[in-house]
């Protein structure tokens, strides 16, 4: 079998291998169903969600909050960072705010969040951009900082523009790391959209899980978590096809990333 | 520009078929007699380091006829590659002072070109464009530089590899992107840092013919450093040798074994005379 089937079709054998033995052990060990549901109930659960259509809105919801989230939060990072790593007077300003902000857990804002945000869209924006911006922003710094000494010192015999430095080397030089922060930060959007739910909204696979809990509907809690797994799995996908694309020149990177 | 002028409609280079190309690039400086390509006045250079000041480079001088290709020649930690920053102006000396074509150095210069000891290419561009990084970083457009770009990878050697990616190259070939590289604003001044240290002992030979082929065809002048005793008999017109802790020059040697050397002059008893000399030398200095 190639390598490209094989990849395919072992991981199905496992999942059915799976499956098989969460029914059995369901049968055998007389599970009710509010614990753990069955398999076929999580796939019921996912017909009625995405073919009848009630999840939709909130797939779309959470969808939305977290790629905006995702790109505010990254943007700002990769920004914040550059201006960081470069200018050490920045640094000295902002410097220990920055690391006293970082070793907070940014979920314990979730609440403020909700004051000054409210209820819908925007709160669950700017949650999970907060939590999206720090290990992206260490990222870009260590990144640019860890330019190869030798090219800089080669870009300034041959009289090159500080800036010009910049943007043709030392972005280039750290693109592997920004790429690695952006894989990270995939997964973080996605914690953040949801305890922005959990905290306060009508809508979002989060709040579906959440709202699930009422009647011990284990199965549409299931369904809401494949359903996130699936953004997730989609989104460190596409990031790390992006960088094989764009950072051809150090592969090795790519698929270590994802911490 | 005028006469040291880099006009690109003029940088064609005749390459021929023979393996020494008689090409000539653009010509370079017809300086006023008299100016050296390079002199060096009672240069120091004194690191702080936290285990106190250290001397690297203890009151240098030298000249540079334009031309001319000179040797620094010494063991690894006596103050070569300083020395060459400071000629470079990436590093201010302490003491004393350089100028180069009768210009005083305070700070990298457009006219001069700087081989590494690594290659030190961008791995995110191809050769072509890696050559052309001077050219680009000194916001010339680069197209009026990519026919003198070809031209100069034929002079290397590599004219087929131009796609190439830096990573797709051995060593030696990176090494040679990276004396393309330095040739390409067609500077007067050719600084090279040890560049076939790296090199396995067999390119590091080839390299040495080559290098010689290169400067007869351009005429630069080159100050070219390295801790090998035969390379630098086979390439210099004058050696300087430099002793350690502090850099110093203790010697001066002029190497007159006829031009072009090939690989019969590295046989030859004249040429293992003058590297038993000067190996000698060393042990003196022990
Ligand atoms: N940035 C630096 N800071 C402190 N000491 C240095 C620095 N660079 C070089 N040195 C010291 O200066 C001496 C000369 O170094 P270098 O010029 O690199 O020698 P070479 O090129 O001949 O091998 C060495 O003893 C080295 O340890
Ligand atoms: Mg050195």
């Amino acid at each position: 079998m190639s390598d490209r089937v094989s990849s395919i079709v072992y991981p199905v054998l496992t999942l059915l291998l799976l499956l098989v033995v969460w029914q059995l052990a369901i049968d055998v060990l007389k599970v009710p169903d509010y614990i753990l549901p069955r398999p076929l109930a999580v796939l019921y659960s996912l017909k009625v969600g995405y073919i009848d259509g009630e999840f939709w809105p909130h797939f779309l919801f959470t969808l939305r909050s977290t790629v905006t989230g995702y790109v505010i939060g990254c943007g700002c990072a990769i920004v914040v960072g550059a201006i960081l790593a470069e200018s050490r007077t920045f640094e000295k300003f902002v410097y220990p705010y920055i690391i006293g902000l970082q070793s907070m857990p940014k979920v314990a804002l979730a609440p403020l969040i909700t004051v000054w945000f409210g209820y819908g869209f925007a709160s669950k924006v700017v949650m999970v951009a907060l939590i999206c911006f720090f290990p992206l922003f260490v990222n870009t710094v260590v990144g640019i900082r860890q330019t190869n000494p030798a090219l800089i010192n080669m870009m300034r015999a041959f009289s090159a523009p500080t800036w010009y430095t910049f943007f043709r080397v030392k972005l280039f030089a750290a693109a592997g790391h920004i790429f690695a922060g952006l894989q990270i930060s995939i997964v973080l959007s996605l914690i953040g959209a949801v305890v922005g739910e959990f905290v306060a909204s009508s809508e979002g696979i989060g709040w579906l899980i959440q709202a699930s809990l009422a009647n011990f509907n284990t199965a549409q809690m299931f369904a809401g978590l494949i359903s996130l797994i699936f953004i997730g799995v989609v989104g460190t996908r596409l990031v790390q096809f992006l960088h094989n694309r764009l950072v051809f020149w150090d592969r090795g990177t790519a698929n270590t990333a994802a911490a | 520009m005028g006469s040291r002028g880099t006009a690109a409609g003029n940088l064609t280079l005749a390459v021929s078929n023979t393996r020494l190309r008689s090409a000539v690039l653009p010509a370079s400086a017809p300086t006023d007699a008299g100016t050296h390509a390079l002199s060096a006045n009672d240069v120091s250079v004194t690191y702080q380091s936290l285990r106190g000041k250290h001397i690297a480079v203890d009151n240098v001088s030298m000249t540079l006829r334009p031309g001319e290709f000179v040797s620094i020649l010494g063991p690894s930690g006596c103050g070569k590659s300083t020395f060459l920053s400071v000629v470079a102006g990436l590093l201010p000396a302490s003491g004393g002072e350089v100028s180069v074509f009768g210009e005083t150095v305070s700070g990298p210069r457009k006219d001069i070109g700087v081989v590494f000891q690594q290659a030190t290419l961008l791995p995110w561009l191809n050769v072509i464009n890696n050559v052309l990084i001077p050219v680009k970083a000194l916001r010339k457009s680069d197209r009026d530089y990519t026919q003198r770009a070809h031209e100069l990878l034929e002079l290397v050697g590599l004219s087929k590899f131009f796609k190439y990616y830096p990573n797709e190259l051995s060593g030696g070939m990176q090494q040679r992107v990276g004396i393309a590289r330095a040739l390409i604003h067609d500077p007067n001044l050719l600084l090279m840092d040890e560049p076939f240290a790296a090199l396995d002992a067999m390119t590091r030979e080839r390299m040495s013919l080559e290098l010689q082929d290169i400067w007869q065809a351009s005429k630069k002048s080159v100050l070219f450093i390295t801790h090998s005793i035969p390379e630098a008999v086979f390439l210099s017109d004058r050696i300087l040798i430099m002793s350690p802790s502090p850099g110093r020059f203790v010697k001066e040697v002029v190497i007159d074994l006829p031009r072009p050397r090939t690989v019969q002059t590295m046989s030859s008893g004249e040429y293992a005379a003058l590297c038993g000399e000067i190996r000698k030398m060393f042990d003196h200095l022990g």
